[in-house]
């Protein structure tokens, strides 16, 4: 068990709901996964007919934390506005948010998220912040007071993996108190375990699992990943040495080893 | 009175407030039905669903109706 604002999960892995081939693979993904928290969003009521209401439906039946966005903001006025319009809509004060500062990479906007934030968390929300691994906007956005941070390991969709761990790194190391949460750019397993290994709290994916050619095997694959790469972390890496050093004990050598001295 | 709805301007029958905008869209037949959870904004600012018989409505208002969706 851990815990994200102030609530007690079992799983360190949040899972989106998007771009899976039926709701009925998103279903069986998320509960391959063991995910506690699913991410959810907002979009106009088309004039076709279709009116959310299945997928609400889904979501109810799933009984999970929702986590909506503001994905698609790309100012802080619409991002407090789609926040609000979201808390009354999910039921919750968590949101992801969502500034995006450039389209092409979907690099969030860190002056118009620190500014929402403020305001955000002035009306009582849990701001989660869809960040940059910056570690002065991250130092900002604590001060504003987010408790949680979303750094991205590489830009949305991409299945880049950690780009920097390097700053993710130091970010682990300099904000001891936050709870870190990598979000965005995870494509494989081993993406999510070094995550992991590196002392963050969390993972949040969506497309890697998505779209895999069996989402609901690659949910499974994540969520174990997420659980190794815990474990490692909490046991302790060993030290990276250039020498090589033999694991098994010289003593007792067998006697034709000794022929080589 | 024209309402832009989801950015479709929408010709109606002059209406006082925000929740009798939303009764008319079923009784109009304006093929813009609300569905049953949403959260609105009215001209960009979100509008709590306490406040909706209160919050008054004139011609060339701006409503943003949202439902939810798969998100990441």
């Amino acid at each position: 068990m851990w815990t994200l604002a102030d609530t007690q999960l079992n799983s360190r892995l949040l899972l989106g709901s998007a771009l899976y081939p039926s709701p009925d693979i998103m279903c069986r993904a998320i509960e391959a996964s063991d995910s506690d928290v699913v991410t959810v969003s907002l979009r106009r009521q088309s004039f076709d007919g279709a009116d959310g209401e299945q997928f609400w439906q889904l979501l109810k039946s799933l009984e999970l934390r929702l986590l909506p966005n503001t994905a698609g903001c790309h100012s802080a006025k619409e991002a407090i506005t789609t926040a609000q319009m979201a808390r009354e809509l999910f039921g919750t004060r968590w949101v992801k948010l969502e500034v995006i500062g450039d389209d092409y990479s979907l690099q969030p906007d860190p002056f118009a998220l620190l500014e929402a934030s403020k305001e955000l968390i002035a009306q009582g929300f849990e701001v989660f912040p869809y960040c940059t691994d910056d570690l002065v906007l991250c130092e900002k956005l604590m001060s504003a007071g987010c408790r949680i941070l979303m750094p991205w390991g590489a830009p949305i969709g991409t299945g880049k993996g950690l780009i920097n761990p390097y700053a993710l790194r130091n970010l682990r190391q300099r904000l001891p108190e936050a709870t870190l949460i990598v979000d965005a750019g995870i494509g494989a397993p081993s993406h999510a375990s070094q995550a992991m290994e590196l002392g963050f709290d969390a993972v949040l994916l969506n497309t890697a699992v998505a779209q895999a050619n069996v989402p609901v095997k690659m949910a499974r694959a994540m969520g174990l990943a997420v659980e190794a790469g815990r474990l490692a972390y909490e046991a302790g890496l060993m030290h990276q040495q250039d020498t090589a050093k033999p694991s098994t004990p010289t003593l007792g050598t067998p006697f034709w080893h000794q022929n080589h001295e | 009175m024209v309402i832009t709805l989801n950015g479709k301007p929408l010709q109606i029958t002059p209406v006082n407030n925000l929740q009798d905008f939303l009764d008319a869209l079923e009784t109009e037949n304006t093929a813009a039905i609300p569905p049953k959870q949403f959260a609105v904004a009215l001209n960009s600012e979100f509008v709590p669903n306490s406040l909706y018989a209160s919050s008054p409505l004139s011609d060339g208002d701006v409503v943003e109706l949202l439902i939810p969706m798969q998100g990441g």
